[in-house]
Parts: structure tokens; C-alpha cells; sequence
């Protein structure tokens, strides 16, 4: 027997997180000018809408009018389902992202996720290693040196870097004992010494750092964003792209962000998790309990949610705009000399402190 | 690349201090920023000075940019055809059409209505789309008729707009 | 029900995917139906209640070996030299009658599969705890010894590297 009241909430949880997504992503274009605009003392774009807020709109619908151009030799199907196979990976990470805790209404519960998956972490990583294949089919499709070499980098920077990750959440796995990314913030909310919240970057700061360079680097931005490093190759492996395949490639980058975003706050900065807060309301050790409605917790546990990932979203931006570009030899030998030695310790020290139960 | 390889101290080969530090200039101007950009169609520039004085003023403080600043005399904006009381000085000997680089000026004559005049212009027509603005015309006249303006905002929706007339040219000299 | 239309769906593509994988001209096209075929697995093993393998599927032969792949094609520029033609000889013709055969005899198999219940794992089969415990504690010995293996793989690798530098 099908619950439909079941799947009519699914869809409903699936449509306004598809939507918050897009919305985040073209938003997050804006920011991205304005945020890089207050940085050099310049304004950025303040002319559609107030503050520019339409600003979105307007360059979507400028993409949509733009010619849309194939070069005549490059490979006719590789080259329009390159910035597909780029864009689909990146929306299909944030299925498992857990947002909320289990909301308790009319004696339904309704988790805040769209799929409680049991090896959500790497779920994220499998879908996530996809998203590079829309880079590299999509540089060697458009037949020309600069995206082919932008596709290029594209591939060794990914590999180097998927490993010093992989390294750097198996400490947080060992600590929490769960692939499960639900679990892994609702392990977040116990305390430490029954004070401190027990959120990975505490209990994992090596890891968070690894783990942090990495990102950067599977998500193509700077300091590490040597596919489409202007100075050296155009425009990197879509040189050749324009209108809409040139948007999804954009959108793409920038959705891959928030996954990241949000994946950084599931694992290190305890999800959606506010310090001491519980299902009844702020439990604090020694002083009391202080009770809260339920939906006002459902929607603090949202709300610190995308806080969080919103103050990463704008650390990514930050970093781009104080950072410059890494020379590629620089690039390789951090991933392969520094993370990955640096992650392997971690495990290793962590494996230590689990056994003398500090962690 | 080996031998010239700079000896890092411990602060500078972590290298994530230094990123702090720099994450930290960065947001300093994030949040207290200085004004450099004037919002154009809004703020203007007025022109009054040379050109020394309103690099000083640029220079001394930027936030008052809007209120003071300014193109200097000498600048070279749209042109205009100085008339003395009712009559226009332009004899219309075409000095102007032959010395212009870019064949921006087209000039038909008729007779004068002026008597110490023989020939005024019927058509003055300078076409801002090829004009440089480079002054020739304004050094080539015997009459000091034609002269430039500092009307800088040269903006039209169409290229037969830009193309503009003596009518348009007009400035009466006090 | 459901599940097993998916699971005979997605065998069948797979089949179709691995075979464009032999017989296409160029050789991305080869990598990447290679890449389609590995995802179709993966596919395969969370129709069968094995998530944990089919994330590691995913992982390990299309986000790393398959980037290896399509680096290494697109490096040497291997899409240029003609793909040697298609010659049906004998041996050709015996290869697609074994293939035939493999794919009969793979049918009756499935049949079986199809007879199963849908639940016929053991609560946990495939599961990475499952996983975990039979390779670091069952069958430690063998799993090290595969971990040497590799790790010659990867000397060997040095060593060629290293001749050529000398030469």
C-alpha cells in the first residue's frame, strides 16, 4: 500500500530543495561580484532591481539569448553533453545533506532529508567523481589546446586531491563509526568532557584542514583553479562554450560549491546543530534545561544549517579573492608530498587517541 | 629554479598563517571601504579647473570625489559654433572640413545674410561617430567660430543621432 | 516486481554498453561507454542490497581508473590514428557465438535470480560493517597479501620511471 501523504511530502521536500539550490546558485553568482567588488573597494553590480538584486535574472536571461555556437570541429555529442554530465552530479550530491533533525508532526515524522542514505559520505564522493567527467569530455570535445589542457589538469588535480580527502574523512568515520551523514550530525550533538559540543573540527582539526585544502581543489576554485586559469589557457576547458552549455558548466562550479559548502558543516561544524540545543529546548549541564517549542527548534536546527553553510559559501569566495593561482608543480607536490602524508598521520593519531578513548 | 630558492622561515613554510593574515586584509576591505567609484548617471562631473589642480583634489581625498571634481578646461568634448549676438562668426570657408584627419565635418555654404559676410553656412554637420576629438578644427579657424565644448556625454540610440547639425552646434558667446 | 524489470533493464545496457565499448571506433567513446558500464554495475549492486560496493564501484573504477583512462588517451592524442577496421574471420565469428552463448546461458541464470524472493540477502549482506569485518578479521591474510601485491605494482612502476630517466 502506497502512502501518499508520504510521497506527496517527498515531493514536496525534493521541489524546495531543487529550487533553494537553483536559487542559491544564481545568488551565489551575484555574491561572488559583490563580495569580490567590496574586497577591491569597487561596488559591483548595483543597477538591476534594488542593491542589483535582480542582477541574477538578468544574466539568465542573457545567457538564454546568447548564440549558442559549436565549433565546427569539434565532437557534436560529447560537446552538448559535456556541460549535462558537469551539471547533474553537482544538483544529485545534495540528496543526502541532511538539513534538520526529524520533525515530529501530527505524529508523522518527517525527516529534513531527501534520502537517508546508509553510505551517504560516499554516495557524495561517487556521485561527486562523475561531475569532473562534464570538465574533461567537454574540454577534449571542443578540439582546441586550451580546453583540452584545462580538461587535462582538470583530471590529474582531482585525483591527487580525492585521495588527501578520502584520507582526511576516514578520521572523522573512525571517530563517529558511521558512513551515514544523518548520524555523522546527530553524533555531533553529544559533548565532549559534558562541556563542549562535539563537533568534528574539534575532535579532527588536522583532518578539517586537509580537508578544507581538498575541497578547494575538487571544486576547481581558487587558489587551485588551474583548469581555467585565465592567465594561461582562456577560459580553461570551456574556452569554446557560449550560452546556456556555458551557464550549466557555470551553475555547475558554483552548485558543486554549495555541496562542498554544506558537506564541510555535515562533517566538521556539527550540520544542523546550535550548541546544547535538543529536541525540548537548550540543555545546558549544570545550569538547567530551558524548554522550547518544537517547531521553533525544527527551525533553528534549519536556520543554523544554512548559517553555516552560508558563512563557508562566503569563505570560498573570500579565499578567491585574497588568494593567487598555484603554479601547477606546486599544485601536485601539495597534494602528494604535504595532504596525504599529512592525512595517513591523521589516521594514525587518531587510531591512538580512540584507543586510549579520548576521542 | 633550485638555486634561487628562498629560505622560508617556520611561519612562512606553514603557510597557513600567512593565509590567515592575508584573509585578513581582504575582509578589512570588505567591511570598511573607501569610495572610488562615482555612480555616473547620478553623480556627474563638473568641469571647472586644470588639469593639476583636480589630480590634487583626486588625490587628497577621494570621498569628496562627487562634489568636487572635475574635468579640466582644456578638455575636448562636442563642438559647438560660437554666434555673436544674432549671427553666427563661421564664414564658412571650410578650413575646418579640409584640415579634420577623419573627414568628420561636412559644411554647405549659401550666401549671407550678414552684410560684412559673403558666405555663412547652409549645413554644419559634424559627425561624432568619426570625430577623434583631436582640436585641428578649432586651430585651423580664422574666425574662431568653431570651438569645443566640456560636454562629454556623447550617448545616443541611433548612428544618425551622433551626426549632429548646426542647429545643435549653437552656443551664443556673451 | 519492480525491482526485477530494473535489475533485467539495467543487465541488458549493460551487456549493450560493455559491447560499444569493444567494437567503438574511437577510443573515448570506448572509455566512456567503459564508464557508462562500470555505473551500470554499481547500479546492479543497489538493486542486489549492496550500497557500500556499489559506492566503492563508483568511486574506484570511474572516478579514479576511468579519469586515468580518458587522461591518458586524451594526452597522447590517441583519437587521431584510425582504428583498425573491423575484419570478420573465423576467430571473429566465434567470439560473437561465445558472447551469444554467454548471454543464453547468463538468461537462465537471471531466470534463477528472478525465482528468488526479493528479500533473499541476509539482513546486513553488503553492508560496509559486513564488508569491513570479513576483510579485517575472516580474511585478513589474504587481504594484506593483495595490498603487497599492489605495492610491487607500484616499485614496478618507480623502476620504469627511473630507468628511463637514466637512459
Amino acid at each position: 500500500m502506497v502512502d501518499y501523504t508520504t510521497v506527496l511530502l517527498n515531493t514536496v521536500m525534493i521541489l524546495v530543495v531543487f529550487v533553494a539550490l537553483l536559487t542559491t546558485v544564481a545568488y551565489l553568482t551575484f555574491a561572488e561580484r559583490r563580495v569580490s567588488a567590496y574586497m577591491q573597494d569597487r561596488l559591483g553590480p548595483n543597477r538591476v532591481g534594488p542593491w542589483g538584486l535582480l542582477q541574477p535574472l538578468a544574466d539568465g536571461l542573457k545567457f538564454i539569448m546568447k548564440e549558442d555556437i559549436t565549433p565546427l570541429e569539434a565532437n557534436k555529442f560529447l560537446y552538448t553533453i559535456a556541460p549535462m554530465i558537469a551539471i547533474i552530479p553537482a544538483m544529485l550530491t545534495f540528496a543526502v545533506i541532511p538539513f534538520g533533525h526529524d520533525l515530529f508532526l501530527r505524529g508523522r515524522v518527517i525527516d529534513l532529508r531527501i534520502a537517508d542514505f546508509n553510505v551517504g559520505i560516499l554516495y557524495v564522493f561517487a556521485i561527486a567523481s562523475m561531475g569532473i567527467f562534464g570538465i574533461i569530455v567537454g574540454g577534449w570535445a571542443s578540439n582546441n589546446k586550451f580546453s583540452l589542457l584545462g580538461g587535462l589538469r582538470s583530471a590529474s588535480q582531482f585525483i591527487s586531491y580525492e585521495i588527501s580527502m578520502g584520507l582526511a574523512i576516514i578520521g572523522i568515520l573512525m571517530v563517529f563509526g558511521t558512513l551515514n551523514l544523518s548520524n555523522i550530525a546527530l553524533y555531533q550533538g553529544g559533548l565532549w568532557f559534558n562541556a563542549v559540543p562535539k563537533w568534528g573540527v574539534l575532535v579532527q582539526p588536522l583532518g578539517f584542514i586537509i580537508f578544507l585544502v581538498s575541497v578547494f581543489a575538487e571544486t576547481n576554485r581558487v587558489p587551485f583553479d588551474l583548469p581555467e586559469a585565465e592567465s594561461e589557457l582562456v577560459g580553461g576547458y570551456h574556452t569554446e562554450y557560449s550560452s546556456m552549455k556555458f551557464a550549466f558548466f557555470f551553475m555547475g562550479e558554483y552548485a558543486a560549491m554549495i555541496t562542498a559548502s554544506a558537506l564541510i558543516v555535515t562533517l566538521y561544524f556539527g550540520g544542523w546543530q546550535v550548541p546544547y540545543l535538543h529536541n525540548i529546548g537548550f540543555v545546558i549541564p549544570k545550569l538547567g534545561i530551558f524548554h522550547l517549542q518544537q517547531w521553533l527548534v525544527a527551525v533553528m536546527e534549519v536556520l543554523s544549517f544554512v548559517v553555516k553553510t552560508g558563512f563557508f559559501l562566503f569563505f570560498f569566495l573570500w579565499v578567491r579573492w585574497t588568494l593567487p593561482r598555484f603554479r601547477f608543480d606546486q599544485l601536485t607536490a601539495l597534494g602528494w608530498k604535504v595532504l596525504i602524508p599529512l592525512g595517513i598521520l591523521n589516521i594514525v593519531i587518531t587510531g591512538v587517541l580512540i584507543m586510549y578513548k579520548v576521542i | 629554479m633550485a638555486e634561487n630558492k628562498k629560505r622560508y622561515n617556520f611561519k612562512e613554510a606553514v603557510y597557513l598563517i600567512e593565509i590567515l593574515r592575508g584573509l585578513g586584509v581582504t575582509i578589512k576591505h570588505f567591511f570598511v571601504r573607501k569610495k572610488f567609484a562615482l555612480q555616473y548617471p547620478e553623480d556627474k562631473l563638473n568641469i571647472v579647473g586644470n588639469t593639476q589642480e583636480v589630480m590634487k583634489v583626486m588625490d587628497k581625498d577621494a570621498q569628496q570625489l562627487t562634489d568636487r571634481v572635475e574635468v579640466t578646461m582644456n578638455f575636448r568634448g562636442k563642438h559647438a559654433l560660437l554666434v555673436d549676438g544674432d549671427l553666427g562668426r563661421c564664414v564658412a570657408c571650410k578650413m575646418c572640413e579640409t584640415v579634420c584627419p577623419f573627414f568628420a565635418i561636412y559644411i554647405e555654404p549659401e550666401e549671407s545674410p550678414d552684410p560684412r559676410k559673403e558666405r555663412s553656412p547652409k549645413i554644419f554637420e559634424v559627425d561624432l561617430t568619426r570625430c577623434a576629438y583631436c582640436g585641428y578644427c578649432v586651430e585651423a579657424c580664422p574666425e574662431n567660430a568653431i570651438t569645443m565644448t566640456s560636454f562629454y556625454s556623447l550617448v545616443a540610440r541611433q548612428r544618425p543621432e551622433l551626426a549632429i547639425q548646426k542647429k545643435e552646434l549653437r552656443k551664443v558667446v556673451q | 516486481m519492480i525491482s526485477h524489470v530494473l535489475f533485467a533493464a539495467t543487465a541488458v545496457l549493460l551487456i549493450l554498453t560493455y559491447i560499444y565499448a569493444v567494437v567503438a571506433g574511437s577510443p573515448v567513446y570506448s572509455a566512456l561507454s567503459m564508464g557508462a558500464a562500470f555505473f551500470l554495475t554499481s547500479f546492479l549492486f543497489v538493486l542486489l542490497g549492496a550500497p557500500f560496493l556499489a559506492a566503492v564501484q563508483v568511486i574506484i573504477y570511474v572516478g579514479a581508473m576511468l579519469i586515468m583512462f580518458l587522461f591518458i588517451i586524451m594526452m597522447f592524442n590517441l583519437n587521431k590514428e584510425p582504428a583498425a577496421p573491423v575484419q570478420y574471420k573465423a576467430s571473429t565469428v566465434v567470439s560473437y557465438l561465445l558472447i551469444m552463448l554467454v548471454l543464453v546461458v547468463s538468461f537462465f541464470m537471471a531466470r534463477g535470480v528472478m525465482k528468488m524472493p526479493s528479500g533473499f540477502t541476509v539482513v546486513g549482506f553488503g553492508s560496509a560493517e559486513n564488508i569491513g569485518f570479513n576483510l579485517l578479521r575472516n580474511y585478513v591474510l589474504p587481504f594484506e597479501l593483495a595490498s603487497f601485491i599492489l605495492l610491487v605494482g607500484v616499485f614496478g612502476a618507480i623502476t620504469f620511471v627511473k630507468k628511463r630517466n637514466r637512459v
